[in-house]
């Protein structure tokens, strides 16, 4: 199952492909904007986005407006990743927005344990099953 | 009439001779007509002679005579003379300019207490007099000080207005002018009464507490940045430790693998300390979402008991549940907030609690509250103290006497959480015998 992650900081790509490792199922790719995600995207097809909401450029809000209007690429479901807390009126009104962004199935918020993103992931990928 | 009245006003002594005379005159008259026999029609005329002479003779006895007069006219102008000292002692003790100019196109200075003349810098009265109105404020006002005069004047009310106030050596400052028409006897205009006030200690006072202001605002915004930027590193410190942790797991020697779960448990405490920071700032931001829901508090104590007991057991404490039997006590707040004020509350028991001691868990349903607390044995809290613990950063206040981890946010967090669900928080305590930390909530009815 391929799983993109896309974030502009290396370490957060670097530790999320480290703990998905531990399924071997997963095969995980790294983009370091949203550009290169889209790319990378026409290139292969994947199961999941795990996404940073916050990136220079274009952000993981928009990329995700940008594959639900894209026929190929809004049925492929996205994680949201971010510092914001859940709980946060901030988060909560982009969570509005998330929720009528339907390529947007999940959101996880930093710091996360190993388990909570295992966890996540199968779940979304549960759901679109 | 009048003279009636002044009659009644006078004086028992000066009362007493006309009084008299009238009793003399009337017992004259009623002599008279006993002794001598006049028919009983003149009786009526004989009366109404009487009583038609009786204001005349009001009038006459309670005519003052000029000496009198003379009196008290020195009286009255005495009277005025200590009215008029008393006001100016006031007006010179007043801290604050009071000055009157005239109703002319100079604005002549007609007078000015003391502090005035201070205030502008002045030598004294005759300095100052030689100045119109205009000439104690900035040129650059002379029109709207003006309009505003013609104004009040027209209205006859009093106004409030600011001002750039000038003094005699230039020296610009802020003042506040209250003003109103001085009348004459005529109820003509005849000057302006202003009272000054010096604003420059006012305006210093604001602008440093608007800095203060903004300084603090700067501090929670940078708390709040460093807290989210901390993040994302430690997103990936965790996660690769934690990684390391399971992946080594029987595979190095247990020196290496008790520094991989060090990295790993101060890593969960740095996650603790920026969770503490940020629920902090979202509290007072008012950020927070609120989630409601009513449920009994006693069982989820219940259900907790064994997380409680793992905090305590390992660091040599013991927790004895007193909860209410038999009973529910149904509150209305977010189950996951409150179970972080009571591990936050035994936390704090366990830190500050000696080796070996108990610590009490107890509930208390009275009226319209449910009240819980949490007793340890520990050292108690210094009185001088006990005010500023609920409050932000209390751990730091004095840095180099820290004996316990933390920030000091804790407590503050707890506070926050239970004031918002409308209830409070509190502690009791005893040096060398231990503290109770509680907090009550209101109950819901069913």
């Amino acid at each position: 199952m391929k799983i993109l992650v896309v974030d502009n900081d290396v370490s957060i790509g670097i530790t999320i492909k480290a703990a998905l490792g531990l399924n071997a199922s997963y095969e995980v790719v790294i983009s370091m904007s949203a550009e290169e995600a889209l790319e990378e995207m026409k290139k292969n097809e994947y199961s999941l986005i795990l996404l940073d909401f916050m990136m220079p450029g274009t952000s993981g809000v928009d990329l995700c407006k940008i594959m639900a209007s894209d026929e190929k690429l809004k049925n492929i479901p996205v994680i949201m990743v971010s510092a914001l807390p859940i709980t946060s009126e901030v988060f909560q009104q982009s969570n509005d927005n998330f929720n009528k962004i339907s390529v947007v199935k999940g959101l996880l918020e930093k710091p996360f344990s190993v388990a909570e993103l295992l966890g996540k992931v199968e779940a979304v990928l549960n759901m679109n099953k | 009439m009048e003279q009636v009245v002044r009659f009644f006003s006078m004086k028992v002594t000066r009362k007493i001779i006309p009084v008299l005379l009238l009793l003399v005159y009337f017992a004259v008259v009623v002599w008279f007509i006993l002794n001598y026999s006049y028919p009983p029609q003149s009786y009526f005329l004989i009366l109404l002679f009487l009583f038609s002479n009786f204001p005349s003779a009001l009038i006459i006895i309670s005519k003052k005579s000029d000496k009198e007069l003379l009196n008290e006219l020195k009286f009255t102008e005495k009277a005025l003379r200590e009215t008029y000292k008393h006001w100016d002692s006031l007006l010179s003790l007043l801290p604050q300019a009071v000055f009157g100019y005239a109703n002319n196109t100079e604005g002549n200075i007609l007078f000015v207490n003391d502090f005035g003349i201070k205030l502008f810098g002045y030598n004294d009265l005759e300095d100052f007099k030689k100045m119109g109105y205009l000439d104690i404020f900035d040129s650059s006002q002379k029109a709207k000080i003006i309009a505003e005069r013609d104004n009040l004047i027209e209205r006859r009310s009093t106004a409030i207005s600011e001002y750039v106030g000038l003094k005699k050596d230039g020296t610009k400052f802020p003042v506040a002018l209250y003003s109103t028409p001085i009348m004459d006897a005529e109820n003509k205009v005849s000057g302006v009464l202003g009272i000054l006030i010096d604003l420059s200690e006012v305006k210093r006072f604001k602008e440093t507490i608007d800095q203060l202001h903004s300084l603090d605002k700067a501090k929670d915004d940078f708390l709040n940045i460093a807290a989210h930027e901390l993040k994302t590193p430690l997103t990936s410190i965790l996660v690769v430790s934690e990684l390391l942790k399971t992946k080594t797991k029987g595979i190095v020697d247990q020196e290496i693998g008790k520094e991989i779960d060090l990295v790993f448990g101060e890593a969960e405490r740095l996650k603790k300390i920026v969770d503490q920071i940020l629920t902090a700032t979202r509290f007072e931001n008012k950020h927070n979402v609120v989630k409601n829901q009513t449920f009994d508090l006693l069982s989820l104590i219940k259900s907790h008991i064994i997380t409680l007991n793992s905090l305590a057991e390992p660091r040599g404490s013991h927790i004895n549940f007193e909860l209410t039997d038999g009973k529910e006590a149904l509150i209305s707040a977010d189950p996951d907030k409150i179970l972080e004020v009571l591990n936050n509350f035994v936390d704090n028991a366990v830190k500050y609690g000696t080796s070996g001691q108990t610590i009490t868990v107890k509930t208390i349903l009275s009226g319209a509250e449910v009240r819980l607390e949490i007793s340890d044995q520990g050292a108690g809290i210094e009185p001088e103290k006990i005010g500023r613990i609920f409050s932000k950063f209390s751990q730091l206040e004095n840095s180099l006497a820290r004996t316990q981890e933390g920030i000091g946010l804790g407590l503050y967090i707890s506070r926050l959480i239970i004031e918002s669900y409308k209830g409070h928080v509190g502690v009791e305590s005893v040096l060398k015998k231990g503290s109770t930390f509680y907090f009550s909530l209101p109950l819901i009815q069913k």
